[in-house]
């Protein structure tokens, strides 16, 4: 019990936190009437997609309640067996899905409403020096990251205790991954189709610069950063935090029984005992970890972009330290097997590894990004060819690094091991996503500081920000792939736990039909939503085009562009889209399980991990990489702005954003989706 | 056994139809001098290329074979007796020792990597004097030029084919009767031949693939982007280049992809034949393959003979008379497949039949599959044309999108197929005197029919896949030499023809690796089983959620995303390198400019070869040490622990191995097929704009020298690498790791 009262007691430090640093953050400076008006059409924009998104959700989410109440918890086709725990009377999976649904959609809307505030009070900062404007950025995203951390884990702490069985916490579990799903393709969908319209009629047809007020779509453009990339992206951590928790809690008996075990039978003996706890403890950790890490991102005035990235760096360090030390106290306190904080330690490892393997290949201060920028001076064909070559080449480092994690973790504390080892990647995710999610703020203070006509040092400073944000942005996918790999695995491992197949035997031709279309999953997958892209930005480009021809006077400043009906045109794109992709990823495992058998089921996790991770990784990678290219021929490197190396590079950019901001972290979420579904309603296969 | 003669009859007759066919191309007129000048010049260029990338691959090869006769020598315990009684194939005596096993491995090798080499050689020979006797012939009429360039081509096609099956007849015959060991244990001795051959061809098609679009890259970017001359133009120092390119890509490179895809498949179903044997003595279960594909050659000659009759001059669709063509050979090969399932394959033939139908449908769906997606008449190529209006950005991802959706229709295609005749196979009982054959054997026996029908048109295949370069390079001479404009218009019409007949041969191939995927996956653990001393007729599951399986899966998916990339990077880099000489050459001497002088084409080409030489070995060896240093790794690293409770299994080396085998060959077909028809759509959705099919908002045509057209062209580049490097090689890639595992699996357990 006392473990239970210290992760809620964490979750709601965590919370107060949250409110304290966004009640700073709005006493702040919101700039000139022009910077205040450009906010206003943001936030607008910005929260009418999310209220239209959230309907359509709410409609998915009211299906899968009911069909969960039926199915599972009153157990219409008397396949699940007797409920374990406390209130089973209640229709428990179907609530814990609502709350799961409900608490994810609150820390995307939370994180949202503070960033779309938050980006021109940055640029107003902007205007005295670069450290209040990093505070700032910084702080909203603080905001979102303990926010998602402090929900999940007091209405997972709660629902267990009121519960007091793991299978529930499932339906938890899936209504984080419903939204993420949702969010994470709607809103990926929309930003791109807005960048990438914007980019091409603005900057590649008429001429203008990034970011001016003439161009219809930017508005647009700055609404998507903030519901893709913010809100989005919050969603999608919320989902994998709160996975890597459940999957470690319903692995706690094979931790006993199973090969390589540590656990003893006491420690699994009551709903509350040891085994159970130490994810959560460990969770609870985290977040007392990250606040304290948080404090720690300081700098002196007039430090430079090489000193920001170390004060992030620092907070990370000193938050992962904490995070270590916190650990291997609980482990001697509950009296555990010290190997688990082994585990704990491999995992915060493989993230740092992954983070550092993505920075190499992505930032322009090293020589893959370099020698890609190089490619540009050929035009855009050999830019393309290089990024999409380097951005699979880097896969190999992240993968061989999960590899090893999977099989030290195994070795250490067997299968319970390779579940905590996510837990451990995750546990400091309050100051990590804080560090990824200031990106797109920072972003936005440069777009509002362009089109309200701000002084240039003022764009220049948000400009570094901005690309400070690219890089741990980049960082922090590759760490949601490796997290999303070790957490789908730990699913499906309790999905054969549940469904108690113990072999998933290749040589069965069902198996193998399972594995084929599960390597197929990420692939349709990626071609849906890059599709959806294409279509939606094409929308877009012919909108800005027709605007440019029809109101007169955009191009000298005179007339005044029509930007709500570019808003209005993303919205109806990204929600129309998002609805196959949404479907399919939900609809096919359901479908496998039930037509061909729990068996296939079973090899269309595995299939859907092996390639989803390795396209993730190369999608994200290879965007990663052509933006930050673009971002050194602009620095003035191999002719700078204007040159023909920069229209190539220009066009590398824009093939990757779909690629690193659409396609590849929704395959993330496909993995673990699909992994959920298969352990809510495994029982129904049978 | 009455069908057996048909194999060295079918071998002969193979070649001496080529032989005829050859002496029939080179009897033809080659056109006047100045075709004949640039012709020389391709050959010279092609063989010089060839005996360069030989030398290196036979270097290569030759240390390969000790290391595996050592190493096959030193771990293994020899090859045991396989006996069967009471309904369990179980071993006998050791009837060949651990050194006698690696020396005859390390000779299988060596022979199979020699027939891979000489079926290119010759191949290439041919092709490369075929191009300027089109040339001359399409100055005359399409019918002669068509007939010419398909008799080239099938120069290739059938000594690939004659010799794959020679080779392995010949030494299956010579490891078994005349050493005098049991025809049971002869299959898995002669592994090596196989192995051989994907390592050949592996180089063969990396290095090829390397050269051909380095040169092609190359010589765009600096003529028509840079210069602005138009493609083929003579004053371009890499056109040479280019032309020689064509040959050694997409002529050795496939022919060696196909000799290979027809040898170990073959020897995979030989294996699988061992056990089947062993219970009823029948040792045609053993020989089916080689009697089917003898069947599949007979079909072909007469196939391929018959085309001329169906080409007319002035016909609207030149591709009319080859697809004629396959469709004889298709119904002649179903006639041969019910001959040769009735009389060798027991009282239950009819179920093996109909899986060999299954395989030889599965090949003609490919056809209409790659051509939905990469040909300019249906939607993916019209949407991708149309995405090219707003700019290359769009267009690329509009063309990834669809590149990725292909994958789908091919993988389903390959599971239902493979699901079939699976099913259909399993069915079948078949006893004998020492009891029956489990359901599962022979189901995966109708997966290796099904595999082996689909073979059986392959020297068809390949004749329309050598017909594509020389086509090409006919093309090309027509270009540089001044011939007149309807010779260029008959080339044209051929080239177009060839572009579609390439994109089906890589299809073709895929959909044999993907049939042929389960087949070689269990030979691979007959072959552990027989380490293991585990009866070959009881199942040795492999399970997937085993960290072991995963964890080697996980790595054979990253092999191939790394190998793309490296084929990939190999291309641009050695582009570099020819850049950086034509615009030297272009510098130099400003005549070349202004068409006073020639350039240097022998120094483009010599680079080109350098260049690709250098850069297919990283990939080449990464392929090949990869499987093996996980294999050792897991050996060594894993505790002995029992794997699913089995006493003889533990967690071992060759557990990692399968799963990385499986996930590797099912990811690498998805690339490969992504990779294929991304390519082709691309390349088909700028001929769709250049032939003015393109409109835009007011029906205005938006053809060559538009915006929509430069965008096109971006794509097109992006593509050359991906269907023509690192697609290709992913075929040899995936077949490669089944052979590779086979020959060393000793190597992977204590």
């Amino acid at each position: 019990m006392t473990e239970l009262l210290i992760a809620v007691v964490a979750g709601l430090v965590g919370l107060a936190f949250a409110g304290y640093l966004a009640r700073a953050i709005l006493a702040t400076d919101t700039g000139t009437d022009d910077m205040r008006r450009i906010a206003a059409a943001i936030q607008e924009g910005a929260s009418a997609f999310l209220y239209r998104e959230y309907l359509y959700i709410g409609v998915f989410v009211t299906i899968v309640t009911i069909a969960l109440a039926i199915l599972v918890d009153a157990d219409s086709f008397d396949k699940f067996g007797a409920a374990e725990g406390e209130l089973t009377s209640l229709p428990r999976t179907a609530i814990a899905y609502v709350i799961g649904a409900l608490a994810s959609a609150t820390a995307g809307y939370a994180g949202m409403m503070i960033a779309v505030r938050a980006n021109v009070r940055t640029a107003a900062a902007a205007r005295q020096s670069l450290n209040p404007a990093l505070r700032i950025a910084f702080s909203s995203g603080a905001v979102m990251g303990i926010t998602v951390t402090g929900l999940s884990l007091i209405c997972l702490t709660v629902l267990y205790a009121l519960f007091q069985s793991v299978q529930p916490l499932t339906g938890f579990a899936f209504g984080a991954s419903s939204i993420a799903l949702f969010a994470r393709v709607g809103g990926g969908i929309y930003t791109k189709a807005a960048d990438v319209g914007a980019d091409l009629v603005g900057k590649v047809e008429a001429g203008i610069p990034e970011d001016d007020a003439r161009n219809p779509a930017v508005i647009a453009d700055a609404v998507g950063d903030n519901v893709g990339d913010v809100a989005g992206m919050g969603a999608d951590l919320f989902e994998s935090y709160t996975g890597a928790i459940v999957a470690t809690i319903a692995l706690a008996f094979i931790g006993v029984s199973g090969e390589n075990g540590v656990l003893d039978a006491s420690e699994i003996a009551e709903y509350d005992a040891e085994g159970f706890m130490l994810p959560i403890v460990v969770m609870a950790i985290g977040i007392f970890a990250s606040i304290i890490g948080t404090f720690a991102v300081q700098t002196g005035e007039g430090a430079g972009v090489s000193r920001l990235l170390w004060a992030l760096r620092g907070g990370i360090g000193v938050a992962c330290a904490l995070v270590l030390v916190g650990t291997a106290g609980a482990i001697v306190l509950m009296d555990m097997d010290f190997a688990l904080f082994f585990a704990v330690l491999a995992g915060l490892i493989t993230g740092q590894v992954i983070g550092a393997a993505t920075e190499y290949f992505t930032a322009y201060e090293y020589k893959p990004t370099q020698d890609l920028a190089k490619q540009a001076e050929t035009g855009p064909a050999t830019i393309l060819i290089g990024g999409l070559g380097l951005g699979m080449l880097s896969t190999a480092i992240p993968l061989l690094a999960v590899v090893a994690a999977i099989a030290v973790t195994y070795e250490l504390a067997g299968l319970y091991g390779i579940a905590l080892a996510a837990v451990g990647m995750l546990a400091p995710l309050g100051i990590t996503l804080a560090t990824d999610a200031y990106g797109p703020v920072a972003d936005n203070a440069g777009g509002i500081a362009e089109q309200a006509h701000l002084p240039p040092e003022v764009r220049e400073r948000t400009d570094a920000l901005d690309s400070l944000g690219n890089t741990t942005a980049a960082t922090g996918k590759g760490f949601a792939i490796g997290s999303a790999v070790l957490t789908a695995l730990a699913l499906m491992v309790s999905y054969s736990q549940i469904v108690g197949i113990d072999t998933f035997n290749l040589l069965d031709v069902e198996v193998l039909i399972g594995l084929l279309i599960g390597a197929l999953m990420p692939f349709v997958f990626g071609a849906q939503t890059m599709l959806a892209v294409g279509r939606a930005a094409r929308a877009m480009v012919n909108e800005v085009r027709r605007q440019f021809r029809e109101i007169p006077g955009i191009m000298d400043g005179t007339g005044t562009p029509d930007y709500a009906r570019a808003v209005a045109i993303s919205t109806e794109g990204a929600l129309r889209e998002m609805i196959i992709p949404g479907t399919l990823a939900i609809v096919v495992p359901i479908a496998v399980g039930a037509l061909i058998g729990a068996e296939a089921l079973g090899g269309l996790l595995i299939g859907s991990i092996a390639a989803g991770a390795l396209l993730a990784l190369m999608m994200a990678n290879a965007g990663g990489a052509w933006d930050n290219a673009k971002k050194y021929i602009e620095s003035g490197e191999l002719g700078g702005k204007g040159s023909e190396a920069h229209k190539a590079a220009v066009v590398g950019d824009t093939v990757g954003d779909p690629f690193k901001d659409t396609s590849g972290p929704a395959m993330n979420i496909l993995l673990k989706l699909m992994a959920i579904v298969a352990v809510v309603f495994g029982p129904l296969f049978l | 056994m009455e069908l057996v003669p048909l194999i060295p009859i079918a071998g002969v007759a193979a070649v001496l139809y080529a032989l005829y066919l050859a002496w029939d191309v080179l009897r033809r007129d080659e056109g006047t001098p100045e075709m004949q000048n640039v012709a020389s010049m391709i050959y010279e260029g092609a063989m010089a290329f060839l005996r360069r990338q030989y030398g290196t691959i036979a270097v290569l090869s030759v240390v390969t074979a000790v290391a595996i006769g050592l190493i096959v020598g030193a771990v293994s315990e020899g090859v045991k007796d396989i006996l069967a009684s009471g309904g369990t194939v179980t071993y006998g005596e050791r009837q060949v020792s651990p050194w006698e096993e690696g020396a005859l491995t390390s000779v299988a090798f060596l022979v199979g990597a020699f027939c891979s080499g000489l079926a290119g050689y010759i191949g290439m020979f041919i092709a490369v004097r075929s191009n300027s006797r089109t040339a001359s012939a399409a100055t005359r009429s399409l019918k002669e030029a068509i007939t010419v360039s398909l008799r080239g081509g099938a120069v290739s096609g059938f000594l690939v084919v004659a010799l794959s099956l020679i080779g392995v007849s010949s030494i299956f015959l010579i490891y078994s009767e005349v050493m005098g060991n049991p025809e049971s244990i002869a299959p898995f001795l002669i592994v090596g031949f196989g192995f051989g051959a994907s390592f050949v061809a592996l180089f063969a098609q990396l290095g090829g693939g390397i050269y051909t679009k380095a040169a092609d890259v190359g010589a765009d970017l600096v003529g028509k982007v840079e210069a602005g001359i138009p493609e083929d133009d003579p004053r371009n120092a890499a056109v040479v280049a280019d032309l020689v390119g064509d040959n050694v890509g997409d002529c050795a490179g496939r022919g060696a992809d196909l000799f290979e895809s027809m040898s170990a498949e073959n020897i995979g179903a030989m294996i699988l034949g061992v056990s089947i044997y062993a219970v009823t003595g029948d040792l045609e279960w053993i020989l089916f393959p080689l009697v089917l594909r003898s069947f599949g050659i007979l079909a072909t000659i007469v196939g391929l003979a018959s085309v001329p009759f169906f080409a007319k001059d002035g016909m609207r669709n030149a591709m009319t008379p080859l697809n004629n063509g396959y469709f004889i050979v298709s119904a002649l090969s179903v006639v041969g497949l019910a001959i040769t399932t009735n009389v060798m394959l027991g009282d239950e033939w009819w179920r093996f039949f109909i899986c060999g139908c299954i395989g030889i449908a599965t090949s003609i769906a490919f056809v209409y599959i790659t051509q939905y997606y990469t040909s300019g008449g249906w939607r993916p190529v019209k949407e991708i044309a149309e995405a090219s209006k707003t700019g290359p950005a769009t267009n690329i991802i509009i063309g990834t999108a669809v590149g990725l959706e292909t994958i789908a229709a091919t993988a389903l295609t390959i599971s239902v197929a493979l699901v079939a005749s699976f099913a259909i196979g399993h069915e079948a009982v078949i006893t004998g005197d020492n009891g029956s054959i489990s359901g599962f054997s022979t189901g995966v026996f109708g997966t290796a029919v099904a595999t082996m029908g689909m073979l059986m048109s392959a020297a068809y295949v390949l004749s329309m896949d050598t017909f594509g370069p020389i086509t090409d390079n006919a093309g090309g001479i027509t270009e540089m030499s001044g011939a007149p404009e309807s010779a260029r218009h008959i080339t044209d019409e051929l080239d177009s023809v060839g572009n579609t007949t390439k994109a089906l041969t890589k299809g073709y191939a895929v959909a044999s690796a993907g049939l042929a995927a389960f087949l070689l996956f269990t030979a691979y653990l007959d072959k552990v089983k027989e380490r293991l001393e585990i009866p070959l007729n009881e199942e040795l599951p492999i399970d997937l959620s085993d960290v072991d399986v995963f964890a080697g899966g996980m790595i054979g998916a990253m092999l191939v995303f790394v190998f793309s990339s490296l084929a990939i990077r190999a291309v641009g880099s050695a582009a570099g390198d020819i850049i950086e000489e034509v615009r030297r050459q272009f510098r130099e001497d400003p005549g070349i400019m202004a068409g006073t002088s020639r350039p240097d084409y022998a120094r483009a080409v010599d680079i080109t070869a350098r260049a690709s030489l250098r850069n297919m070995i990283a990939p080449g060896v990464l392929a090949v040490s990869l499987p093996v240093i996980v294999g050792l790794v897991f050996r060594y690293v894993r505790p002995e622990s029992d794997y699913l409770g089995l006493e003889a299994a533990h967690h071992d080396g060759w557990l990692a191995v399968s799963g990385m085998l499986m996930i590797g060959t099912i990811v690498g077909i998805m690339m490969a097929t992504f990779f294929n028809n991304v390519g082709g759509a691309w390349d088909n959705a700028k001929k769709y704009i250049e032939s003015g099919q393109l409109k835009d908002d007011k029906d205005g045509v938006l053809g060559k020298g538009t915006e929509a057209h430069k965008a096109a062209v971006v794509g097109d580049t992006v593509g050359d690498p991906f269907k023509d490097t690192a697609g290709p090689s992913l075929h040899v890639l995936i077949k490669l790791l089944a052979t590779i595992t086979l020959v060393m699996a000793p190597l992977f357990i204590p």
